[in-house]
């Protein structure tokens, strides 16, 4: 039987151009359906779609810190609707079993010599300047209320504001391509405003069917040389059992 | 360096089917100052194994888990007796689909959400050779349990079954932490009983848990278990013209709560257990009393973005007649990226002598070894100000745990 992740791989190894999904372009890129309106909660929500293939999906990643660049983590991310998340580490092998689970903004971490899951705030980084929240949190409908701040002829530069407590970011400001509304950048940014961290969503390749970031380079707002690149290995749409994301089933 | 090689550790997909594999090589050496002994000496090593098998067109997973872990520990307290153990951890069956998870077999089933002392961890009976050692994938033994669990969105209800039922393995007659008062050397003591398969079932054990997870962000337990008194209490008999100390042993009943919360970088935890009618022992080990007897413990912890860890917790014991309380912190710190993670652990009682303080340190010295030191100081008293630790008071100890996992 043809696993699903390898056909996703082989289509990440073949790179076949034929995009499924490209809209209808004119001639400096921008399609003429642009030009219609498109309100900022519709962008976020096609945004969103170029992140995620399927309401569930599995995810392998793995995540290179500044500090340790010969030394990546790589983690399996099961993905369930907008607010399920399990993360398993596979590497470095030390932390195998050091699971986290997200259900809404609530998460735990299971703790191997324990042998049982214990509740930890959302904001306990994953790795390097990886929070739990830049891998389990792959949406922003839902999470955030969007409005356009501003726009150049390629780009919308949006402003999200969180609209439930406990998000690792209480805003966020994100650029977001024209045409193929393509995440490019966001600033994640503080209630007040203070920038926390940069990313960048890059190294766009056929994944699942569509052109997605396989990277999301991620920069300290304070501490510029504090960096870290989240890599797409897999993706996968897989059906997962809701009770795989409860507490008492994180092992 | 323990390790001798050959050892693999993978996940490999393959269709619908999902392996993984883990195993880990060790050793744990625990050096008694007053004893002037090893009182756990012990090469050992583990392999674990998952086989998972999912559908493309629906969410019903089925799984297989196996677990093993052996040792040979040459203890120098019980005069260099050579204890090999062969452990099987886990054994299970399970089926999941979006609404319920029934696993089969044995298993570990914990509940609670504080830390330090497991009041709330009451499915499992626990391994207390070693009472200053208290991780629980080591403490907890494994039981045949049927385990069935019905989620609905935020609810999730647990009904627990162990037909067969197993003791608590205590300290050694003679070990280091022997807790028997030395008045009683020489005395015999008669063995816990053995729950035979001829009484499957009805010896069992049984109970459950009603968890919901409120949108606010608590999430509570509520929990029941009915279970046998697995430190059994002890009474001074004569037997043939001669004194021995024989076990009582009875099924009580436990009910409790738990709770947890988070807020942004604070987690607040609680556990709260009511023992119904246990037997209590006396002090002159002359028959035994009955008491309700209530656990409860609140704590706070944080962890800041600068990798610090923070801990406190409030512990409050009534046995009947008495209540007793505890303090207990922690303080971690997690160093170049997360390698090297020193802490300290202090339980200290407010109205009672305990006193016990573990400071330890941790070493991630390559990304498959680990290297990690403790020393346990104790203190506590027998008379009238006496906590827990009494039987153990002064039996300090270091102890050296390094595991390579591949």
């Amino acid at each position: 039987m043809l696993h699903r992740l390898a056909r996703c791989l082989v289509i990440v190894v073949v790179g076949a151009g034929l995009s499924l999904v490209s809209p209808v372009a004119t001639s400096d890129g921008v399609p003429e359906a642009q030009a219609a309106e498109i309100s900022a909660a519709e962008i976020v929500r096609k945004a969103d779609e170029v992140r995620n293939p399927d309401e569930s999906y599995f995810l392998r990643v793995e995540v290179q810190t500044s500090e340790h660049p010969d030394r990546p983590s790589e983690f399996e991310v099961s993905l369930l609707g907008n607010d399920k998340t399990l993360i398993k580490t596979v590497k470095p092998s030390r932390d195998r079993g050091r699971n986290m689970l997200m259900r809404g903004t609530e998460m735990w971490a299971y703790i191997p010599n324990l042998k049982r899951a214990v509740r930890v705030s959302l904001s306990q980084r994953l790795v390097g300047q990886a929070a739990n929240g830049d891998i389990s949190r792959m949406r922003w409908s839902g999470d955030y209320d969007a409005v356009i701040e501003s726009q150049t002829e390629r780009h919308w530069t949006l402003l999200l504001t969180a609209n439930k407590t406990g998000l690792t970011y209480a805003k966020l400001r994100v650029v977001v391509a024209k045409g193929t509304y393509h995440p490019e950048k966001a600033e994640y940014l503080t209630a007040t405003g203070r920038l926390l961290k940069k990313a960048e969503f890059a190294a766009y390749r056929e994944l699942c069917g569509r052109q997605r970031p396989t990277e999301i380079r991620i920069q300290d707002g304070v501490r510029p040389d504090e960096r870290a690149v989240i890599k797409v290995l897999a993706m996968e749409v897989r059906k997962f059992p809701a009770s795989l994301f409860v507490p008492e089933n994180l092992e | 360096m323990v390790c001798g090689g050959g050892c693999v550790a993978s996940t490999v997909f393959a269709g619908d089917w999902e392996h993984s594999d883990d195993f880990e090589l060790g050793y744990q050496g625990s050096y008694v100052f007053e004893a002037r002994t090893l009182s756990r000496n012990r090469p050992y090593a583990s392999a674990a194994h998952r086989t998972s098998v999912y559908s493309e067109e629906s969410p019903t997973r089925w799984r297989l888990d196996a677990s093993l872990r052996g040792w040979v520990d040459v203890r120098g307290d019980l005069e260099n007796e050579v204890q090999p153990e062969l452990d099987v951890r886990e054994l299970s069956l399970s089926r999941a689909d979006d609404y319920t998870d029934i696993r089969l077999g044995l298993q570990q089933i914990a509940w609670g959400e504080t830390f330090g002392v497991p009041i709330a961890d009451v499915v499992n009976p626990r391994d207390l050779r070693d009472p200053l050692f208290l991780e629980m994938d080591w403490v907890r033994r494994p039981t045949w349990t049927a385990n069935v669990q019905v989620m609905v969105e935020s609810l999730r209800l647990q009904a627990v079954a162990t037909p067969l039922p197993r003791n608590n393995e205590l300290p050694e007659r003679g070990s280091a932490y022997d807790p028997f008062p030395p008045v009683l050397k020489g005395v015999e003591v008669e063995p816990q009983r053995e729950f035979s398969l001829g009484r499957f079932g009805r010896d069992g054990e049984y109970g459950g848990r009603l968890g919901y997870l409120f949108d606010f962000g608590l999430d509570v337990g509520l929990l029941y278990f009915f279970h046998w008194n697995r430190v059994p209490v002890y009474e001074l008999a004569m037997q043939g013209g001669r004194p021995v100390v024989v076990p009582f042993q009875d099924r009580i009943h436990t009910a409790g709560i738990t709770v947890s919360m988070a807020f942004e970088d604070w987690v607040l935890r609680g556990d709260g257990v009511m023992h119904g009618n246990v037997p209590w022992m006396t002090r002159d080990l002359q028959g035994t009393r009955r008491i309700d007897y209530l656990q409860a413990i609140v704590g706070v912890d944080r962890t800041t973005e600068s990798g610090w860890t923070l801990g406190a917790q409030f512990h409050i014991d009534y046995r009947g007649d008495r209540m007793l309380t505890w303090g207990s912190g922690r303080i971690q710190k997690s160093l170049w990226d997360g390698d090297l993670e020193p802490q300290i652990f202090a339980y200290i009682g407010v109205d009672n002598t305990d006193r016990w303080v573990q400071p330890r340190i941790d070493w991630h010295v390559l990304s498959l070894w680990t290297l990690s030191v403790r020393a346990d100081l104790v203190w506590g008293t027998t008379g009238d100000r006496a906590g827990d630790l009494g039987f153990i008071d002064g039996r300090h100890r270091v102890m050296m745990w390094t595991s390579l996992r591949l």
